[in-house]
């Protein structure tokens, strides 16, 4: 991989990063997933590299082979796949599919623990407590970061198209770290959420003489929150089952809390 | 119940909604809030869009279609449920319970509906590959964008459906429940969060840290801690966590002069 690729031009790269980010999971399919606006999008990069529409043909043949990613890492994946065509050399397509094929699944591990886990979890949880209140402020500040970190990935896509893969590669070690760590913070913050967020009172109480007990608050000064920790291992320990999908579980939620809301169990 | 200006207007939201959210993706983060204000200022009731944009946000929290997977679509739900709330002339807390009523179903019933549009994007990449094969690349572009007619469809035609001659029927079913309904909706309202968690639970590596969850759930339980302060705590530990690993990785890359570069999953 040589060290500077010179053939595509920063306008060059904006037209594909800008069709990339219009079209990136339009045609989404269980068979290709999101192989489609991927050709789309590298399409004018790859006639300016090659200028025969023959040879394109072939190569996309290939490019159209399933192809699933964190769609942000998905255009950083595809200028380290520009920068190996662009040294036209024999066999470049198949490295850059090598790349392309190896990337696609720690790469989508880590945007899925930062961008789509951690951060919209998080900021969500303050924005819709915010909101609940009266006040916008947390919503923007969500927006915010969103849009910022929307922008460092669209400024990565430069140098990684300049260094090739190797701008990923030698990132390797502390890309795995970060993964892991972001990891950690996510279970942090589920176990907090638990706490604070889901909210299962068990109201059944009853009646010994003139003292009333109520399981709920019995149950609580065993474990704080009893109702939410029980209700989320349950889910948790169903979504394990085979044939359980959260699609099913959701109508399978929505039964059994108006059955428990009826029977005056939980309120 | 809804003015053609309204339906309009929610429906081409949903539209731009569910192109941004596969595609664009720069307003994700929050954006059950900002659809439920938006929605507010279409239906002329900001304040009640809020506070059900920020009832159903929470509800939401965790999910995300991971690898492809559909889940529960509460965007969409938000939209419908603060729509009609507003049109039924709801607020507060009433407003609330008669989005839920509307939106937890439509919501439930978007992973469906996911599912449905992206079924039929394979006819439209087999299109795309059959125009490469002939260089026609203006074709391939229009096939691809096509695909986004039923992709969008199935999301925007329900809407109209819901807001023009489904109107009245879910007034009339929302009058007629009866306060058990509500109650036990009041009661899905508080659990459901719990599925988010649950299926983001499934995705974490829990075998090798789930230990961490006590670590969160003492801060917020125990001590009551907010969100905000509990998340800033996980970051220090985890910036110290990243440290040692970053050292502990510099000590076995001298240590060995061999190297690194592979990046494999684990």
């Amino acid at each position: 991989m040589s060290e500077n690729n010179q053939i595509l031009t920063k306008k060059d790269i904006n037209q594909v990063l800008t069709r990339y980010v219009m079209s990136r999971q339009t045609c989404f399919n269980y068979e290709t997933m999101q192989s489609g606006p991927w050709v789309w999008s590298m399409h004018p990069a790859m006639k300016k590299i090659y200028q025969d529409d023959q040879i394109l043909a072939e190569k996309y043949k290939s490019y159209f082979k399933f192809f699933n990613c964190h769609p942000w890492f998905g255009q950083l994946i595809m200028m380290a796949n520009l920068a190996v065509e662009s040294t036209k050399e024999e066999g470049c397509t198949e490295t850059a599919l090598d790349i392309r094929t190896s990337l696609m699944g720690p790469l989508a591990g880590l945007g899925d623990a930062i961008v789509w886990v951690l951060l919209p979890t998080v900021l969500g949880a303050i924005a819709g407590y915010q909101a609940q209140n009266g006040s916008m402020f947390g919503t923007v500040l969500a927006l915010a970061v969103n849009i910022a970190l929307w922008l460092v990935f669209w400024k990565l896509a430069y140098p990684v198209y300049q260094k090739g893969v190797s701008f990923i590669t030698d990132r390797s070690a502390s890309l795995r770290n970060l993964t892991e760590v972001c990891s950690i913070l996510g279970i942090i913050v589920l176990g907090a959420m638990v706490a604070s967020t889901v909210n299962v009172n068990i109201a059944y109480s009853w009646t010994v003489g003139d003292l009333t007990q109520n399981l709920g608050e019995l149950l609580n000064t065993i474990i704080p929150c009893f109702g939410s920790v029980v209700t989320t291992a349950v889910l948790y320990w169903a979504l394990g089952r085979k044939k359980m999908t959260s699609g099913k579980l959701i109508w399978i939620v929505i039964v059994v809390a108006i059955l428990l809301g009826a029977l005056g169990i939980c309120a | 119940m809804f003015n053609p200006l309204q339906i309009i207007l929610l429906a081409v939201l949903v539209g731009v909604w569910t192109w941004q959210k596969y595609n664009l993706q720069m307003f994700y983060y929050a954006s059950v809030v900002y659809l439920g204000f938006l929605t507010g200022l279409i239906m002329g009731d900001i304040t009640t869009g809020m506070v059900v944009g920020g009832s159903m946000c929470l509800m939401s929290l965790g999910l995300f279609g991971a690898g492809g997977s559909s889940v529960p679509e509460y965007q969409v739900g938000c939209i419908a449920g603060t729509a009609f709330a507003i049109a039924m002339g709801r607020t507060g807390q009433d407003a609330v319970t008669t989005a839920l009523t509307v939106g937890v179903p439509v919501a439930a019933l978007g992973t469906q509906l996911d599912v449905l549009g992206k079924t039929t994007g394979s006819i439209f990449v087999h299109k795309m590959m059959a125009c490469s094969e002939k260089n026609d690349w203006k074709g391939m572009g229009v096939w691809m964008w096509a695909s986004q007619i039923p992709f969008i469809g199935v999301w925007v035609l329900p809407i109209i459906l819901l807001t023009t001659v489904g109107a009245n029927y879910v007034e009339i079913v929302i009058n007629a429940i009866p306060a058990w309904l509500n109650a036990g909706l009041n009661v899905a309202s508080g659990m459901l969060p719990a599925l988010g968690f649950a299926i983001l639970l499934r995705q974490m590596p829990l075998k090798k840290y789930g230990y961490f969850l006590l670590a969160g759930f003492v801060m917020a339980a125990y001590l009551g801690m907010g969100m905000l302060a509990i998340a800033m705590i996980g970051v220090v530990i985890c910036m110290f966590i990243f440290q040692m690993k970053e050292e502990s990785n510099k000590q076995a890359a001298s240590g060995a002069a061999a190297q690194g570069g592979d990046f494999e999953d684990e």
